[in-house]
């Protein structure tokens, strides 16, 4: 099978210019490649480097050196991330590779199912298909509907988690990379939305998955395989007895 | 896809130059504007961009880093001392917009590149209404049905949320009614490009979030694509997708808007964007 990501010798240091060029190795020397239809869950301490290693393959974070190859579906070109303007970036995030950030940046004054349709309309949805795919995203993820007019801003921390999770599903993303989904919710609404993440796999045709997650009763559900990130560096890689024996 | 306003080695300084400042491989060791030898001020130095049908690009930097020079002369309100601008609708994108002549410049300004100012002063008239600001616009470009031109300016106004104010005087308007008169009057010719210069500055939260709001939505509807010029992060967030840093009238960063916040790689940019509330 082809691979999504193929990642090599990834390192991101932060030059810390006001702190007098403080130098800060996020993530030393990656490397990994992870098939087309896996679930890979990334595990390791706060601080360890994973949102680092996250957003490196979101394009938000410039590699300091390295490459990262993505090819978001079978049928996709292969990319590599260091190599696409600014503008391609952001039409293949857009288009194929869906990011769900840790902290939420919520859109003011707008209504809670308007942020999720126009999520789904800048994907290239129509208007009324973009409005339905919302409207059955958050009733999945059971946001009540009289929250559907309401400003995010007035949301509960889970709630906005949830509506984040739509507007990175309406994509239907080939690849979905994700920041802590789940930290802000309870352990059945945790399991829903392993529950859909599964189904999103399962309707993409072999959707691609990666996932910081500390919750292990949700890694065992949705990983096939696991990477475990220690101070910066990559400890262990591979499904979840491989993993657990290593470490 | 190609670009809709492709700009190339844009510069505009203030002073006759000499040979140290004119020399445009040691304006990467520039730090000021002000030539310390001949005293000439470089308000722009040598700006590439190129700006996409639909998409919004924003502008950063402190004051008199070049950003509102950029929008004069790209409102072609300042002649760049030299440098390149060609709009792909404008004869073909063959001719630069500055070898337009007086009347094809004031025609560019008038439908194609429409200008949102922060000081609603320079883009409105005050002494009359509303509705007569908009309509000016069309009177400028040759339309004399009044009836067609008041059913115009009504609808825009309304789609401003601006419902019942057609006929006040736009100097009685609150600041933040007075910035939606201005993008409704830059809508009016479905211009494919709007220079917002600093749009939500000075005005309250709840107004800010309301026009910026406003904004967003004209511009999926209207699908015009902007230069956004803005000291705030939070709503360049909200509205643009990549962004230029201007230091010195020099770009020192360029990127998504997502890689300046999350990750700003010059000092300039990181001095910036921790100084601010993001």
């Amino acid at each position: 099978m082809s691979n999504c990501i193929e990642v090599s010798g990834l390192s991101k240091t932060f030059t810390l210019h006001l702190v007098g060029g403080t130098r800060l190795n996020a993530l030393h020397e990656t490397s990994f490649a992870l098939e087309h239809g896996a679930s890979l869950v990334i595990m390791g301490k706060t601080g360890a480097g994973k949102s680092t290693l996250l957003k490196l393959l979101a394009g938000a974070y410039r590699a300091s050196s390295g490459a990262i190859v993505i090819q978001p579906s079978p049928e996709s070109s292969r990319v590599e991330l260091a190599s696409l303007s600014d503008v391609d970036l952001i039409a293949l995030r857009r288009r194929s590779v869906g990011y769900l950030p840790q902290h939420i940046h919520v859109v003011p004054r707008v209504p809670a199912i308007d942020v999720v349709t126009a999520t789904g309309i800048e994907a290239g949805l129509e208007e009324a298909e973009a409005r339905a795919r919302a409207e059955e995203l958050l009733d999945e993820l059971e946001i009540k509907r009289k929250l559907f007019p309401l400003f995010p801003s007035t949301f509960s921390p889970g709630e906005r988690q949830r509506l984040n999770l739509a507007c990175a599903l309406v994509r239907n993303p080939s690849l979905l990379l994700m920041d802590e989904p789940v930290s802000a919710l309870d352990p059945r609404m945790m399991q829903q939305v392993v529950g859909m993440l599964q189904r999103h796999r399962s309707r993409t045709g072999g959707g691609t998955l990666v996932t910081i997650l500390h919750q292990m009763a949700a890694a065992e559900q949705l990983a096939d395989r696991v990477m475990v990130i220690d101070d910066a560096r990559m400890k262990a890689f591979g499904t979840f007895s491989e993993v657990l024996q290593a470490t | 896809m190609k670009p809709l306003l492709s700009i190339r080695k844009l510069t505009k300084r203030f002073g006759p130059g000499c040979e140290q400042c004119v020399d445009e491989s040691r304006w990467g060791e520039i730090d000021a504007n002000a030539c310390p030898n001949c005293g000439t001020v470089w308000a722009l130095r040598g700006l590439d961009l190129d700006l996409f049908p639909g998409e919004i690009v924003g502008i950063v930097g402190e004051s008199g880093a070049g950003k509102t020079t950029l929008v004069d002369l790209l409102s072609l309100a300042a002649v760049p001392d030299y440098g390149a601008a060609h709009l792909a609708n404008w004869r073909g994108g063959l001719h630069s917009i500055y070898s337009a002549s007086d009347q094809e410049k004031r025609h560019l300004s008038n439908v194609h590149i429409s200008t949102v100012y922060q000081d609603a002063s320079r883009g409105l008239l005050m002494g009359i209404s509303s509705g007569g600001n908009v309509v000016e616009r069309l009177l400028a470009s040759g339309e004399r049905c009044i009836g067609d031109m008041r059913a115009r300016a009504q609808y825009l106004l309304d789609y401003m949320e601006l419902q019942g104010l057609m006929d006040v005087r736009t100097g009685r308007l609150s600041a933040g009614m007075k910035q939606r008169v201005q993008i409704a009057k830059a809508l009016v010719h479905r211009p494919s490009v709007i220079l917002f210069d600093e749009p939500t500055t000075g005005l309250d939260v709840s107004v800010q979030a309301r026009t910026l709001d406003l904004i967003r939505k004209a511009q999926r509807e209207h699908g015009f694509a902007a230069l956004l010029v803005t000291h705030d992060w939070n709503v360049l967030r909200l509205l643009a997708t990549r962004a230029l840093v201007l230091k010195a009238g020099r770009v020192i960063e360029r990127g998504t808007v997502e890689q300046l916040i999350e990750d700003p790689q010059a000092p300039y940019s990181q001095l910036l964007i921790h100084s601010s509330t993001t």
